[in-house]
């Protein structure tokens, strides 16, 4: 929660010098204060002023995803991934553990706003990364309808989940598993001239599995509890699809 | 209920391309109809694989009996329910509203043993 000595801050530098990039830190902080409206006001007037601003395209979509609006908020996101990629020259270094985990470390540059500002405090991530990336540090804890999820790459090895408190060898199974669910999607969507796959949704009778692919053949992963409704899972992996994206993957 | 009966109420739907009844095991087509154009023996197997592999890694996260399943692409979908060794697959357009063809396949699976 921002201390609000830092608003008052940020609100004083804002009223001094309204082209000031402090908008969104404030933004953010009413945000997570709960003042939905006035944070969004700010980012508006935020964005219009320097529109390819990322994190306050970041804060925009977390007020969109606070409101339950994750179509928006999707749409944000993309904004902000676009955004990101034409104001950050080189992607940051990824290296890998043992255990297959991709890790990226960020340097601390003036652009890693996008990640920091957007999350506040930074979450510690399921796998010990130095970083909060935007798919770790979103479906971590927050959305408790999101049973797991997790992003496998094409050898079907976990490059990363945010659901650290989460047994990591059902995680690495599930990426193993669902390595060939995109062969096979990539496969059927060929061979039957669907065009390229964007997202396989399998009922159970005790959760959703939601995949959607990523680069590199990659999988973007969801375990969605079963009395969601199937639109809002799609939404959900929708949304996750591009928060991985954000992230690299 | 009989399969071909269950096929062409499919079929009439909107934007169904295909409907198929297919065994689970091997992916052959137990009773089938398609538009022009469709190779319903590929869909028959295309759609076991996918399913059979879908329903493996459903297996790995939560160990729950598969249900409906909804294969999204740009030109199109795939939709699978399972009925024991069955599936009922369609192939349907992009437009064809997924809510009522999930409903409508839902209920045709459970009548096929009627």
């Amino acid at each position: 929660m921002p201390a609000p000595d830092d608003i008052r801050r940020w609100s004083d530098a804002l009223a001094t010098d309204p082209a000031s990039l402090v908008y969104a830190d404030l933004a953010d902080a009413l945000r997570r204060q709960g003042d939905l409206d006035a944070a969004e006001h700010i980012a508006r007037r935020g964005i219009d002023r320097n529109p390819g601003h990322a994190p306050g395209l970041v804060v925009l979509a977390r007020i969109a995803e606070d409101r339950g609006d994750l179509v928006t908020a999707s749409e944000w996101w993309e904004r902000a991934r676009a955004a990101e990629t034409r104001g950050v020259p080189s992607p940051a270094p990824v290296r890998r553990t043992s255990g297959g985990v991709r890790a990226a470390v960020r340097r601390p540059t003036p652009a890693a706003p996008l990640r920091a500002v957007a999350h506040g405090a930074a979450h510690s991530t399921a796998h010990g990364a130095g970083r909060t990336p935007t798919f770790v540090a979103s479906f971590s804890g927050s959305r408790p309808e999101i049973v797991r999820s997790l992003v496998a790459d094409a050898d079907g090895l976990l490059l990363a989940s945010p659901t650290a408190s989460d047994d990591l060898g059902v995680l690495e199974a599930m990426a193993a598993a669902v390595a060939g669910v995109g062969d096979d999607a990539t496969r059927a969507a060929t061979h039957l001239g669907l065009g390229a796959w964007r997202a396989i949704v399998l009922e159970t009778s005790a959760d959703t599995l939601a995949v959607a692919p990523a680069s590199d053949g990659a999988l973007t992963v969801l375990s969605v509890a079963r009395h969601v409704p199937l639109g809002r899972s799609r939404a959900l992996l929708r949304l996750a699809a591009t928060r991985a994206a954000a992230d690299g993957f | 209920m009989r399969f071909a009966d269950c096929v062409d109420e499919l079929l009439a739907a909107p934007g169904v391309l295909a409907a198929l009844v297919v065994s689970r095991r091997d992916g052959i087509v137990v009773e089938g109809n398609g538009h022009v154009g469709v190779d319903t023996d590929a869909v028959a197997a295309l759609a076991a694989s996918l399913y059979t592999r879908a329903a493996a890694a459903a297996d790995a996260s939560d160990g729950g009996v598969p249900g409906f399943l909804h294969l999204e692409a740009e030109a199109g979908r795939l939709c699978i329910v399972p009925r024991g060794d069955l599936l009922l697959v369609t192939v349907a357009e992009p437009f064809a509203n997924l809510g009522l063809l999930r409903l409508a396949m839902r209920r045709l699976i459970g009548r096929l043993a009627d």
